[in-house]
């Protein structure tokens, strides 16, 4: 073992070691129940919701793909999620977040599928709902495991391999998380995002300065690779379209949902609002130039390859010391996502599914034992999945967020729109899955893309979808229709709300 | 629905539109695979510059939504 691997192992070892105290020391303050294990009895103040909320949306997307993709493509990477995530997203927080966290507060909603399935009381929809956002929260979660991997990877100069460095990570991650549960998780969350803000900032500035500074650098890639200035390998579409579709996506995720849920009041989800596209931008600024930087430092890397630019970066330019600092910044990110998602898919589970069947009986204790076994269970298939993946990490997410993008409509119908019908946002998620799928496996023909990504058709067939079956369908008459608008009324008007689920 | 109700909904509806129309301006067509001069610190270009005004345009949306429209 070289002194390189030693010192990077012993940094990261105290920074688990840290993050593996703090779920120990949240599991004091564990109060057994469903509601604690997975919404930390919903009491979170502005930092540590922000921490939360944020920490679950800064992932290996951020520390690994962006940097990834802008080794190939250039600079538009940055403006590629930031000009229109950073702040759609929070503009999202009020539109859904708003009405989703009142009703949290008073039915006691956690999951996405709860809040619209009970729109209509419709099982079916919620189920479908559930199923959806699993079967793409899976792979996302695959993406933190591979991002991590490949860094500890790189970082070590392959001493530790990838999947080894996938094993490791997902057992820091499992610790903390079948410890403390959500409160666990946004505290370790607090720590981490402070990690990785100021880490990503450092990592820049000893890079660039490394790099002989930012003008230098970018002279360098100017030089080599005038098309990752210009712009000429990203298409106009692609941009349009990716930006529809990253806007769109991450409120119906469900672990930054289920984290906007978990919120005290409206004044913390107003503070926390205006604070995220603060760090978004920063965070892609950041990450997207030193991964256009890095093309023209570290040439010839192919594809996938890229994702390890930035433990790459720091192994060639700074100190042993720093890298294994840097590298557990790295690390932050990309667990911070990670448990949020094992965390989110299990409520997913326990209440969408389990809660119909005969379970629905069980106590909390056995809801939370059965939960800590699912979260485990979880987090094997994806390091399998992982294990076997080929694909980049830009690859896997872009599909993945075409899937959840195409939620929001009936997300929407759930909560603005009273003619709206549950079968409506049955087929209407039905569809365009179809589409999304059949034209990402080359089932459906290529040329109904019309150049853009395939999420974007599917977000309009999404649309179209439920609008046209709303109109054939008879409008809705139930009870949950009714309760839903009633409770936005009120709310408009100021009038206190008793909880029903208290 | 009462009086501050009904400009609460043309607030939403003028925010919305104009997060529509940012959504459709930040691809700068007319600078897309264009080598453009590096115009501050030399290192930033005007298109870098223009898709941080997006940003910056859309920062002030969501504080002004914040500030204005959501009500506790």
């Amino acid at each position: 073992m070289t002194q390189q691997v030693a010192v990077v192992l012993a940094m990261l070892a105290a920074y688990m070691a840290v993050i593996i105290a703090i779920g120990v020391y949240s599991s004091r303050f564990s109060r057994g129940t469903m509601e604690d294990y997975h919404m930390g009895s919903r009491s979170f103040k502005s930092f540590v919701l922000f921490s939360a909320v944020f920490g679950a949306n800064i992932s290996a997307v951020t520390l690994a793909g962006a940097p990834g993709a802008a080794y190939h493509v250039g600079w538009i990477i940055w403006p590629y999620f930031a000009t229109s995530w950073a702040w759609c997203t929070p503009l999202l927080f009020y539109t859904v977040g708003s009405r989703a966290w009142l009703l949290g507060q008073k039915f006691g909603y956690m999951t996405v599928s709860e809040v619209v399935g009970n729109r209509w009381k419709s099982p079916t929809l919620a189920v479908i709902l559930s199923l959806t956002l699993i079967t793409y929260t899976v792979p996302y979660l695959m993406t933190g495991l591979l991002g991590a991997g490949r860094t500890l990877e790189a970082l070590t100069d392959g001493y530790v391999s990838l999947n080894w460095s996938m094993i490791l990570v997902a057992a820091s991650v499992l610790t903390y998380l079948l410890l403390g549960g959500m409160r666990g998780a946004a505290w370790v969350n607090t720590f981490q995002t402070t990690v990785f803000m100021i880490g990503s900032i450092a990592i820049f500035v000893v890079i660039a300065n490394a790099l002989g500074g930012p003008v230098e650098a970018t002279r360098r890639v100017l030089e080599e690779s005038p098309e990752l200035i210009s712009r000429g390998k990203m298409s106009m579409r692609q941009f349009f379209s990716y930006g529809i579709i990253v806007a769109f996506a991450p409120i119906v995720f469900p672990q930054l949902f289920m984290r906007l849920l978990t919120g005290r009041d409206p004044k913390t989800l107003k503070r926390i609002m205006c604070f995220y596209p603060i760090p978004a931008l920063l965070m892609m600024f950041l990450m997207a130039t030193l991964g256009m930087w890095g093309s023209s430092a570290i040439g010839g890397l192919k594809g996938a390859e890229s994702d390890a630019i930035l433990p790459l970066l720091l192994t060639e330019y700074t100190s042993i010391w720093m890298m294994g600092i840097l590298g557990a910044a790295a690390f932050a990110a990309m667990m911070s996502t990670m448990d949020s998602q094992l965390l989110s898919v299990t409520t997913m589970i326990t209440r969408d599914f389990f809660s119909r069947s005969r379970l629905s009986q069980a106590s909390d204790a056995t809801m939370v034992r059965i939960s800590r076994i699912l979260v485990f269970v979880l987090a094997i298939l994806a390091l399998i999945l992982a294990v076997f993946s080929p694909a980049g990490i830009m690859t896997i997410i872009e599909f993945a967020l075409g899937g959840f993008a195409c939620l929001l409509a009936p997300v929407i119908g759930a909560l603005y729109w009273r003619r709206c019908t549950s079968q409506a946002a049955i087929w209407s998620v039905i569809m365009s899955q179809i589409c999304l799928i059949g034209l990402e496996t080359g089932l459906l023909p290529e040329v109904l893309k019309f150049g853009f990504l395939s999420g974007l058709p599917a977000i309009v067939v999404s649309i179209v979808v439920l609008v046209v079956v709303t109109y054939l369908t008879a409008p809705p008459q139930d009870e949950g229709t009714r309760a839903y608008f009633e409770l936005f009324s009120r709310a408009k008007e100021k009038q206190p709300e008793e909880p029903a689920h208290a | 629905m009462n009086a501050e109700l009904q400009s609460r909904r043309k607030k939403e509806l003028v925010v919305y539109l104009l997060a529509a129309i940012l959504m459709i301006i930040r691809v700068d067509f007319w600078w897309w695979d264009q080598e453009m001069p590096m115009v501050l610190f030399g290192w930033i270009n005007v298109p870098m510059l223009y898709q941080f005004g997006i940003w910056v345009a859309g920062f002030l949306l969501v504080v002004y939504v914040a500030n204005y429209i959501w009500t506790d």
